[in-house]
């Protein structure tokens, strides 16, 4: 039912909605859209493969995006109800740059030099496979925009999501060369594990930094810029510059 | 049914250890029993493969299963690596789920180097390292910097081997297609650098060993990345145009000198006990991929014991490190000053298994290093110097290392007399490993037998 809505959808939209998933995942610091773009792309990915694949396999990989979003969105709702229980915990928790320590309109002028490089790649690398153009287009995109997100941040779930990501690009490239069924489940239970260690390191990672603000409204992640400032101040043996419990930078 | 009861005693070295990881779990609080347990599980497997006629290759459900001798001696070798581990573990504790998790992870490197397509193998692999990746992490809150860079590596490496693969099996079954052996060689130098921890994908593996448990680091090193090495062996023996195409054997070459060399200077710049080990590391996989770029019999040879003891040497050295880190909470140089008068024969035991690893007399890896060394002489390589200099350098770090932590603290330090002293239990246990690589170091002809054996199987 659900394979046939997805693979009654135009190509082109298909192809449309994997690219501004992938985007999305790239781009935003919000966990919830993250996922939800993670999810959908799983969705999409599913239909694409089931255009070139036989339905069971292409279902495993649907029912592997659901239990791997399901995973993550329990350790992201985990770190969330514990910021919640803290009175400004989000603002700090964003202030820290722990999902991305480089602002959006660096991250957008990736985006644009990306789609620049894609679309002006050769048509003789693009028709070289054996899969559809606008496979390889796409999942290049996919592919590419998985290594952007984790090269930019410094967030365990982040980088679990740019995996999967990284992941779900390469996989529509090479599931239709090798359609064993083994595979293909083998890989399912792979993307499984990455969800898994990643729930486990974001929630190793963020709930003792939460807890340790909780107890004296005062934590400070060791590598953001707050820090080093503090770092040179100390090193310049100068009185430091700014507001110790909020991490502000007063001149 | 028939067919479970056909697999079921054959595939033993899978199953043992998954079936008793949960019973050893239930155990994990009581180290001595959960290490007795997982301990014997390992020797009643070891015992198995020891005594068991070769397993010849079948198939299940259309995939070629079956052991090779070398994967056999491996799986042996590990056995025997983690069982004296675990025994460890019961004294210098590495975190509490490594008993269970350990064994899961023997589990599964049982069954990739089971598994004869090297599709399904590299993905066992993978899964292998992301379930040592809890190990690494160990609990430890807030830095996750070690753990999230396996993770890191652990994905990225997938695609390059599963390409390789496809090519390979295309390359084999359809030669008319020609496809280019720079590509395949390309993957495969892609996924096994990165995997192997090769120069500048290495970064890994000092984060690990700085800040992992240290014989989980080892273990990383040793059973991982043998097994590695082991399946780079196996698909030189099997693909002829592979073992015998240049440009692969000169990225191998390149490789292990980039190896040696940056291993020699970066263990010398190095303040922390457990980078400047990893660094040694380094060296040590450099003189195993040299000899693996050179086309002959003898230098596979050499190879495979080079393999056989970096084992030996890991263990010791991990060993040793893990019960200095216990001790002293710190591996940096200066948490460490001062410390040689309380733990003299635990560094020791870290001296010779570092000196091991760079393959300096009297060390089990002597025999190897200085064999390739020759190999390298005889055909007039001029980068044998620059490989002799980066590893008098890496012997240099390691004697800075020796100075640093035996010279006397520079102020009165209440911290030295906090420091618990050395367990006469982890004592032996070092002297024990510590007199088996002297004995394998000085008596190498004692295993000319097995290492024939090893050669000839891998149809070298």
């Amino acid at each position: 039912m659900i394979l046939e809505l997805l693979t009654s959808l135009p190509l082109i939209l298909i192809g449309v909605s994997l690219a501004v998933s992938a985007a999305i995942v790239a781009m935003t610091q919000d966990w919830r859209l993250t996922l939800i773009s993670l999810l959908v792309q799983y969705f999409f990915v599913t239909a694409l493969l089931a255009l070139q694949l036989p339905p069971e396999m292409t279902l495993i990989k649907l029912l592997v995006g659901v239990v791997v979003t399901l995973l993550l969105f329990w350790s992201g709702q985990h770190v969330d109800n514990a910021l919640k229980r803290v009175e400004g915990g989000r603002e700090w928790f964003q202030r820290n740059r722990a999902i991305f320590p480089l602002g959006l309109p660096f991250r957008l002028l990736t985006l644009v030099l990306i789609a620049l490089v894609i679309f002006s790649l050769p048509e003789s690398l693009l028709s070289s496979l054996v899969v559809p153009r606008v496979t390889v287009i796409v999942a290049l995109w996919v592919i590419i925009f998985g290594i952007v997100t984790i090269m930019l941040t410094r967030d365990p779930l982040k980088t679990g999501v740019g995996l999967l990501v990284f992941q779900n690009g390469f996989e529509l490239l090479y599931t239709p060369l090798e359609p064993g069924l083994a595979v293909a489940a083998l890989l399912g239970i792979a993307n499984i594990a990455v969800a898994l260690t990643t729930s486990y390191l974001a929630v190793v990672k963020h709930m003792p930094m939460i807890e340790a603000w909780l107890a004296e409204q005062a934590w400070q992640d060791p590598s953001s810029p707050e820090a080093l400032a503090e770092a040179v101040a100390t090193l310049n043996d100068a009185p430091a510059d700014y507001n110790a419990t909020n991490g502000e930078v007063l001149a | 049914m028939s067919l479970l009861i056909q697999w079921l005693p054959l595939t033993l070295p899978i199953w043992l250890p998954f079936l008793v990881a949960p019973l050893v779990y239930l155990l994990r609080r009581q180290a001595l029993p959960a290490a007795l347990l997982g301990a014997a599980t390992l020797a009643v497997v070891a015992l198995w493969l020891v005594l068991r006629p070769p397993i010849e290759p079948m198939a299940l459900l259309g995939r070629p299963l079956g052991l090779s001798e070398l994967g056999r001696g491996l799986l042996v070798l590990l056995a025997g690596w983690l069982a004296f581990a675990l025994l460890f573990f019961a004294r210098i504790p590495q975190g509490w789920t490594a008993f269970p998790v350990l064994l899961l992870v023997y589990g599964l490197l049982a069954a990739a180097l089971f598994n004869q397509q090297l599709v399904i193998s590299v993905i066992i692999l993978k899964l292998a390292w992301l379930v040592m990746i809890l190990l690494v992490q160990a609990g430890a809150a807030t830095n996750t910097r070690a753990a999230t860079r396996l993770l890191v590596l652990t994905v990225l490496a997938l695609p390059s081997f599963l390409i390789a693969a496809t090519l390979i099996e295309q390359q084999s079954y359809q030669p008319d297609l020609a496809v280019p052996i720079t590509w395949i060689a390309l993957m495969l130098g892609l996924s096994f650098a990165l995997m192997l921890a090769v120069v500048p994908f290495h970064a890994w593996l000092p984060q690990v060993a700085e800040d992992g448990p240290p014989l989980i680091a080892a273990w990383l090193v040793a059973g991982m990345g043998g097994s590695y090495l082991v399946i780079l062996f196996e698909l030189l023996g099997r693909y002829s145009w592979l073992a015998h195409d240049e440009q692969f054997l000169q990225a191998l070459f390149a490789a292990g000198v980039l190896l040696v060399v940056f291993g020699g200077l970066l263990a010398l710049s190095e303040n922390h006990l457990g980078r400047l080990w990893s660094y040694v590391v380094l060296i040590d996989l450099g003189y195993i991929l040299l000899a693996l770029s050179i086309n002959s019999t003898f230098a596979r040879a050499a190879a495979l014991f080079a393999i056989g003891t970096r084992m030996l040497s890991l263990l010791l050295s991990g060993s040793a490190l893990a019960a200095l880190r216990h001790h002293a909470t710190s591996l940096h140089f200066s948490a460490l000053r001062g410390l040689g008068s309380r733990f003299p024969l635990t560094i020791l035991a870290f001296g010779f298994g570092t000196m091991a690893l760079i393959g300096v007399p009297l060390t089990a890896s002597f025999p190897s290093h200085w064999a390739i060394l020759r190999l390298l002489t005889e055909q007039n390589n001029l980068w044998l110097w620059a490989v002799v200099i980066a590893s008098v350098l890496g012997v240099a770090a390691v004697l800075r290392a020796f100075l640093v932590i035996m010279s006397p603290a520079e102020q009165a330090d209440d911290r030295l007399e906090t420091v618990t002293p050395e367990s006469p239990v982890v004592v032996a246990l070092l002297m024990a490993l510590t007199l088996f690589s002297i004995f394998v170091g000085t008596a190498p002809q004692r295993f000319n037998v097995l290492i024939d054996f090893f050669v000839r199987s891998a149809n070298f």
